[in-house]
């Protein structure tokens, strides 16, 4: 314990002179001037009709980046589920949370339905305004929790198949991959975007954008759904079984 | 010049967050907190007009990151805790 | 803005970073452990958003104003966004791992699965 916190005082001293040294290069709070950040600011509404420049940058501009981080979060999925398979059962049955009164799941269900609807509006107008696969696949992923939590765990795993998860992740991240090499077969660079850009402003408009949200969105969704599903598999009494 | 205080106070307010998160032992109370930390990121990232980082930071800064802690403490529980933790929860 | 103001975004997420840090070092519960890795990740989107700031500027959505307006850095943020959605998967494979080392050791105080361990 006390090797351990010398040692940290020792390399914390070194790390932060050394973070200190660089931020005296950094500009002054405020005072940003970079030239890819103000060029894909000014280009974007005339090159890809987009007015999001945020969800743009995510999956046009820096689309390989965005495929590496999908891989990432698709790869700790997949541990989580390993981790969880080796193990032994749990000990004690669980009971799922309290039953809620009628009028608590009520109104949590009448909730989860504007949740979902708002989390699809925001996966489809990622181009347009704020929002993107991104951030709508994680409230989708809280609407589904939601049915947890109104009290009924048997209502959650009745919507929530594991195969059907597991199905849908790939087509979510798949998707991606397919999209990007379907490019390349064209013959343009890897994630181009060759869809027709339409017009600005319509849901449909800038191109690949919809399409890649709609995947990014399934992808994110249903991998956050797969864990709470993991971490409650076991829960009732053997469950589903192994296979 | 509001918006330049507003930034101070919640730089502030998140540092003070924190601090108090990591140095909170007692698992339940740190989860709370790391759920009122996800809120404070949220408000400083809508300062610095980042409205795509809120939108992502809003679901998983202060429901989805206590909501997998949560999940991992009760399974843990389930599994047969330390003697410890047992006299915690009701027999 | 005064020498100090201008420099306070580094200064606290250096803090958090060193905060979180320390919490891991000083770490008694593994649960405890990956809450703070959380913390101190999120240092990297205090400062990177900050770098990514212009004072007087407005979102990067250039939706029913003017495509000539001073926005703020839009890279910054796309590299914000992704981040903060896979640190989630990142840390249920953390408490996963923690979980699974419960399991294997009846403990969670990193020093004393060390002491099994030999």
């Amino acid at each position: 314990m006390r090797i351990r916190t010398a040692a940290y005082i020792f390399f914390g001293l070194f790390v932060a002179g050394a973070y200190a040294w660089a931020v005296l290069f950094l500009p002054a709070f405020g005072n940003y001037h970079a030239a890819y950040g103000e060029m894909l600011n000014r280009i974007t509404l005339y090159e890809r009709h987009a007015t999001n420049v945020v969800t743009t940058a995510v999956f046009d501009y820096r689309g390989f980046d965005t495929l590496n981080e999908e891989f990432m979060l698709f790869i700790a999925v997949v541990g989580v589920l390993v981790l969880f398979r080796a193990g032994p059962a749990d000990q004690r049955k669980h009971s799922g949370p309290e039953q809620q009164s009628d009028a608590v799941r009520t109104f949590v269900l009448g909730l989860v339905s504007l949740l979902a609807l708002f989390s699809l509006y925001i996966i489809l107008t990622g181009q347009l305004t704020p929002g993107g696969g991104f951030q709508g696949g994680v409230m989708l992923a809280t609407a589904f929790a939601l049915i947890y939590l109104s009290g009924s765990l048997e209502a959650f795993l009745r919507v929530t198949p594991k195969k059907g998860l597991e199905v849908a992740e790939a087509i979510g991240v798949g998707g991606l991959v397919l999209y990007g090499i379907a490019v390349v077969a064209m013959g343009y660079p890897f994630f181009q975007n060759v869809i027709p850009l339409g017009t600005t402003g319509h849901l449909l408009s800038a191109g690949s954008l919809p399409l890649l949200n709609v995947f990014t969105g399934i992808a994110v969704a249903m991998g956050m759904v797969l864990l709470m599903h993991a971490y409650l598999r076991e829960v009732l009494e053997g469950g589903e079984g192994d296979e | 010049m509001l918006v330049t205080i507003l930034i101070v106070v919640m730089l502030l307010v998140t540092a003070v967050v924190a601090t108090l998160v990591v140095a909170t032992t007692e698992p339940f109370q740190q989860i709370m907190g790391l759920s009122l930390y996800g809120f404070c990121l949220t408000l400083f990232f809508f300062l610095l007009r980042a409205p795509d980082v809120v939108l992502a930071q809003l679901g998983v800064g202060t429901v989805a990151l206590p909501l997998i802690v949560l999940l991992a403490m009760s399974k843990l529980r389930r599994r047969g805790g330390p003697e410890k933790e047992e006299k915690g929860a009701q027999p | 803005m005064s020498g100090f103001l201008s420099s306070l975004p580094y200064l606290v997420s250096a803090w958090i970073f060193f905060a979180g840090l320390f919490g891991i070092v000083r770490s008694r519960n593994l649960l405890h452990m990956a809450v703070c890795v959380v913390i101190m990740q999120s240092s990297t989107y205090i400062l990177l958003l900050s770098i990514g700031f212009r004072s007087g500027a407005t979102a990067p959505i250039f939706y029913g104003i003017s495509p000539t307006t001073l926005a703020v850095d839009p890279v910054v943020q796309a590299l914000v966004l992704t981040d903060v959605v896979v640190e989630t998967v990142v840390l249920a494979l953390l408490l996963a791992i923690a979980v699974q080392i419960h399991d294997c050791t009846g403990e969670l105080d990193p020093n004393r699965i060390a002491k099994i361990k030999g």
